[in-house]
């Protein structure tokens, strides 16, 4: 296939993660001739987003210690004498400490397999039927294995920055383990179904007895109603990203859902925190004066710069402790620190806490109750929007396509070219590569921080209300001091991310040692872990939801980073960041229209796509050519004709009615 | 489907004042909502998926070869059984060149045409691929609405014959419809068959009651703040 890919672009794109694919199709939108790559063959990177086989692959992939093979190096024989190579890496190492473990009961059945699955998958996801025939294997013993991993494939030059410094040398060594638990429990119930059975069983029959219970096997066999994000995070109804996605027109690519509630834990239960004033009215929590003093606060944060008096003392101060002085009770302190600015409680300021409250409010009742949309079919949609606006536009994509590396003259310091896997060599003028994708060497100096996240399929709301389809979001303050909180999204089946029946239930937070260390602790205050105990119950006899299944990981935290701190990157050579902790996207959009106006700073940053209307034809029929379509082939290129003219004229609007 | 605590606390918004927004609930589903359904068309690069797009909803087509360049989303409102439709039909925006398709395109469709080039067997014999990519993002259906279509009949250089053709759509129990985007030629057919197994799939889906989504305009006025 790579016989045909031509040899000149404009700008080469090494990587599909949001920031990268955004500049991509800015680049293509803008007339660019655009190449954009990713080694894997899956979109998004570390913002990807998986079935669950897709899921079990990648876990598999990033728990195993692979050699690293010995390449043939006939690739330098393309290098010039005028010319130096810049390596790109061979393997990713963003991800480390995975543990996946199993909570949920596992029938007998042999055959365990994807409902739908065909018989000759693609490599990527080839192990999911050998791994499901494992896993009922193995289930009649209670089995743990744990691998420890040796150092062999990665060299700590990475130095994890948490909260307790302390913990720095216990993160070295832990870095390199991978343990995976699996408990197989075999459930009484449900082996005089099982016993004697072919393999021909139907795992429907075996649910039918137990309705209720939902078994590893019905999680593989709905495995492709699974869409879970590597990526938590939602979309301000008021952001960039937003603003963004309108602006280009790539919003027509996604639907969103609200995010139907926000929450707290206090006092070890789950509550729902009231943020509209309808909200505030009807809350049973508050009382009468606790709600005339919130609303007073509110109404006095969303427009806070107009009343400098109010704040001006307290300008030195924390958040928490100007929260102090208001006239609140400490529940309402609470509600508006963690759940409303949902800023540091240790690290922010009055101001930020007051800008953050603000920007909050504002984004109430756009489109919903809550600030918060979320894409329907998950977070890694939207590097592919992006992805797809760039390919309409002429970028041309490349997926399971490595770059071994860039071509840098020496007497101009620039880089001319890459030399991809096959050996081709692609010329071009400017070069975006995603920071995974640089080696070792390169990120010598670089300090990276760290994300702690998991991933929980569960069977039951973490606050069980009348109606089982919420989108929430809950931020469980740090348990200690200096701990990092730790921000919780749980997702119902209609965001079409899990199968009936169950929630995904997504963790982060900045990581101060393993995912599962960070983390296991809260996912225990809410969630019952063994299947088959009963339920038990918090504090006001509300039972916990169970889960059924989890993945811990953490996750490299590229953002924030200096580009000096690479070292030798030629000056058209533009590094991306991969995905930070914060809950909205703003950090991506703003480095890739940074790193856009620094390319082409002539250029409008995806500008809104002209009106068809406006495309004036022919006499005879045949569409104007339109001069930004300048393709190295001879092909003729068509222009912009992004709908017909009935879509202009039909509002899209029925779906939300606006004021 | 109903909510009844989130519309309980629509009414109450209305009332409550000046700043208030007076929508802040997605809307719910009702019968007289209009349908509608996302169409894709997948097929090896140069087959003519573009131009038998371009036939159906714009009646035009250009005899030089194009890539797929702006031209992404097209609607076209029809009317099936007196249920009126608006398509959304989805053009591969060339990503299939180097089988690089983003999932984005594949999710949430209703229905999908298989095309291929009956001059061009390679063509035909990649649809097997395709297929099978296309499956791979659809949860647990075998039987998805589907239909092949073969296009470019006009042309003399057959190389795949309709004998060949109709057994490989006849074993996977999918309609088959031998088109031409110049010539238009069966071209309607080939969709009416399509939407009408889509809408019969979609009704029968408790799911789309539930997924009520969001589709953000670019024309969203800046609402009144609610606090």
């Amino acid at each position: 296939m790579a016989d045909n890919l031509p040899s000149e672009f404009d700008v080469v794109v090494i990587g599909t993660g949001l920031p990268e694919s955004i500049i991509a199709a800015a680049c293509s939108r803008s007339g660019q001739r655009v190449l954009h790559v990713d080694s894997r063959n899956y979109y998004g990177g570390n913002w990807a987003s998986f079935s669950f086989s897709g899921l079990s692959s990648w876990i598999k992939e990033n728990q195993q210690k692979t050699d690293i093979s010995e390449e043939s190096e006939d690739w330098r024989k393309l290098i010039l004498e005028t010319e130096e190579a810049i390596c790109l890496n061979k393997k990713d190492k963003t991800i480390q400490n995975v543990e996946d473990v199993c909570y949920a009961s596992q029938d007998l059945a042999e055959d365990v397999k994807e409902a739908g699955a065909l018989p000759n998958l693609p490599d990527f996801e080839a192990s999911e039927t050998s791994e499901a025939a494992q896993e009922s294997e193995k289930e009649c013993l209670p089995v743990e294995s744990q691998s420890l991993g040796t150092a062999s494939c990665e060299i700590s030059s990475e130095r994890i920055i948490g909260n307790d410094p302390g913990s720095t040398t216990e993160r070295k060594d832990a870095e390199m383990t991978s343990e995976r638990e699996n408990l197989c429990d075999v459930t009484s119930d449900q082996s005089p179904l099982e016993t004697g059975k072919t393999e021909t069983i139907s795992t429907t029959e075996a649910a039918a007895l137990e309705p209720k219970k939902i078994t590893y096997t019905q999680i593989v066999k709905e495995g492709r109603r699974f869409n879970i994000d590597l990526v938590s995070k939602l979309l301000y109804s008021r952001g960039l990203l937003i603003d963004l996605l309108m602006k280009s027109n790539v919003s027509r690519y996604a639907e969103f859902k609200n995010v139907t509630r926000i929450l707290t834990f206090q006092e070890e239960r789950v509550e729902q925190v009231p943020c509209s004033r309808a909200d505030v009215f009807n809350s049973k929590q508050l009382t009468m004066v606790e709600k005339r003093m919130l609303m007073k606060f509110l109404t006095f944060c969303l427009d806070y710069e107009q009343h400098p008096d109010a704040y001006q003392d307290y300008k030195e101060y924390k958040f928490s402790e100007y929260l102090k002085t208001q006239k609140l009770t400490a529940k309402l302190q609470h509600f508006i620190l963690h759940s409303i600015a949902m800023v540091s409680a240790a690290d922010s300021n009055t101001i930020e806490g007051l800008k953050a409250t603000k920007n909050f409010l504002q984004c109430l009742g756009r489109y919903g109750n809550t600030p918060f949309l979320f894409p329907l079919y998950g977070q890694g949609e939207i590097p592919q929007c992006f992805c797809r606006m760039c390919a309409v536009f002429g970028g041309i994509y490349c997926l399971r396509h490595s770059v071994q590396c860039l071509v840098v003259d020496k007497e101009s310091g620039r880089c001319k070219a890459i030399i991809d896997h096959f050996g081709q060599r692609i010329n071009a003028n400017y070069f975006v590569v995603e920071d995974s994708y640089l080696s070792e060497e390169t990120c010598t100096d670089v300090c990276y921080r760290q994300i702690s996240r998991a991933v929980l399929i569960t069977d039951q709301s973490v606050l069980k209300t009348d109606s089982d389809q919420q989108i929430s979001i809950l931020i469980v303050p740090p348990m200690e001091l200096g701990q990092p909180a730790v921000r919780i999204i749980e997702l119902c089946s209609s965001t079409m991310t899990c199968m009936k029946n169950t929630y995904l239930v997504h963790f982060t937070s900045s990581s101060t040692k393993t995912a599962k260390e960070d983390l296991e602790p809260v996912v225990q205050k809410l969630f019952t872990l063994n299947a088959e105990t009963e339920r038990e119950s918090k504090n006001g006899g509300l039972e916990k939801p169970r889960v059924l299944w989890a993945v811990y990981f953490n996750m490299r935290d590229s953002s924030g980073i200096d580009r000096n701190s690479y070292d030798h990157l030629p000056s058209n050579v533009y590094v991306c960041s991969g995905p930070d902790s914060a809950l909205g996207n703003d950090y991506a959009v703003k480095q890739a229209e940074t790193l856009f106006q620094e390319m082409f700073p002539n250029e409008e940053f995806c500008p809104s796509p002209p009106n068809p209307e406006d495309i004036i034809y022919d006499g005879d029929g045949t569409p104007p050519e339109d001069p930004r379509f300048s393709n190295s082939s001879n092909m003729k290129t068509e222009p912009l004709s992004e709908e017909s003219s009935d879509e202009n004229s039909y509002k899209i609007s029925e779906e939300h009615h606006k004021e | 489907m109903v909510d009844p605590s989130a519309g309980q606390e629509k009414e109450e918004s209305v009332t409550e004042g000046k700043n208030e927004s007076p929508h802040v609930q997605v809307p719910f589903m009702n019968s007289s909502k209009k349908v509608d359904l996302k169409i894709i068309i997948i097929g090896a690069l140069g087959v003519g998926k573009t131009s038998l797009l371009h036939q159906f909803v714009h009646k035009t087509f250009f005899e030089d070869y194009r890539t797929t360049l702006g031209a992404s989303i097209l609607s076209k409102h029809i009317v099936i059984d007196n249920t009126p439709l608006k398509l959304q039909i989805w053009d591969t925006g060339g990503q299939e060149r180097f089988r690089s398709m983003v999932s984005t395109f594949y999710k949430g469709s209703d229905g999908c045409m298989l095309a291929f080039d009956v001059t061009d067997m390679e063509s035909f014999e990649s649809l097997d691929d395709w297929r099978k990519d296309f499956l791979e993002f659809i949860p647990g259906e075998q039987d998805f609405p589907m239909v092949v279509l073969g296009n470019k009949i006009d042309l003399k250089e057959r190389q795949v014959s309709k004998e060949t053709s109709s057994l490989w759509c006849k074993e996977k129990d999918i309609p088959y419809f031998e088109v031409s985007a110049k010539n238009d030629i069966n071209i309607v057919q080939a969709f009416e068959t399509l939407v009408r197994q889509a809408l019969a799939r979609y009704q029968g889906i408790l799911e789309n009651y539930l997924t009520d989504s969001i589709k953000l305009t670019p024309n969203d006025p800046p609402k009144k703040k609610c606090c």
